[in-house]
């Protein structure tokens, strides 16, 4: 299942099974929205950045389970384009900064090296929780000025 | 999938094709693992027609430069497109990896 709803032309929602047949068409509507705004090459790595949060959502929180479900809301508002995707697996705690120097040729920590480029492709990140619902939030900015 | 790839002496080139993300890269690291227990040691990787690279993607170079290591084998990269170097370069991985712009570069430099 993959859903698109385009509520305008600066905010879509998205329902997609945590499969990772669907990270090609997740990643390809991102840079396709994204380009609107933004330039290609940061579209780009919005694009990527994308792919890496949904990866480790289906591989680290939904362990790979197709039928579980991540939404994602994408919009531009103002001077951002911003993402937020959610997924009920366990409460995810990231570590406050993702190191370069543990990307070893020798060492590759699972889920780390996605961390990372997230963290510099992106302008902002923020990982949330909402105890009320058991449900993990990333909201993703990146900016359009500066 | 299957690869497609070319021989040259005795060094395989594998051109690798559209995306390398999660979905695609175990797959493809398959493909690449049964090359090398096939008995080749010496790859040029060519990603000319490489248009978009993950982590996932980034681990599948890892794994094959470790396993050809161990032979005593080389791994060389050739013709990388500039949206794929960049996420070579965002994780230091330039510095571990031979980089050529042609092929012909990279095969003269075995």
């Amino acid at each position: 299942m993959f859903k698109v709803e385009e509520k305008s032309s600066d905010s879509i929602f998205i329902e997609m099974n945590a499969d990772t047949a669907n990270i090609e068409m997740i990643t390809e509507l991102i840079m396709d929205f994204s380009s609107r705004f933004i330039s290609e090459e940061q579209a780009y790595k919005m694009g990527v950045a994308v792919d890496e949060a949904v990866t480790n959502i289906i591989m680290y929180a939904y362990s790979s389970d197709p039928e579980k479900v991540i939404f994602l809301h994408l919009f531009k508002k103002h001077d951002e384009i911003a993402i937020q995707i959610e997924n009920f697996g366990p409460k995810f705690t990231p570590p406050v900064i993702v190191e370069k120097k543990k990307f070893s040729f020798d060492k590759l920590e699972e889920g780390g090296l996605g961390l990372y480029l997230m963290q510099e492709f992106m302008d902002e990140l923020r990982f949330l929780y909402d105890f009320q619902v058991c449900k993990n939030i990333l909201v993703m900015k990146k900016y359009l000025i500066g | 999938m299957g690869l497609q790839t070319e021989k040259k002496g005795d060094i395989v080139i594998i051109y690798l094709q559209g995306r390398l993300d999660v979905h695609k890269s175990l797959e493809v690291e398959q493909d690449i693992n049964e090359i090398i227990e096939k008995g080749e040691k010496n790859i040029i990787f060519n990603l000319k027609e490489l248009s978009y690279l993950s982590s996932s993607g980034l681990r599948v170079f890892i794994a094959t430069l470790r396993k050809l290591k161990e032979i005593n084998g080389l791994l060389k990269i050739a013709e990388i497109q500039a949206n794929v170097a960049k996420i070579f370069k965002i994780v230091e991985f330039d510095d571990i990896f031979e980089m050529y712009n042609t092929t012909e570069e990279a095969l003269k430099s075995f």
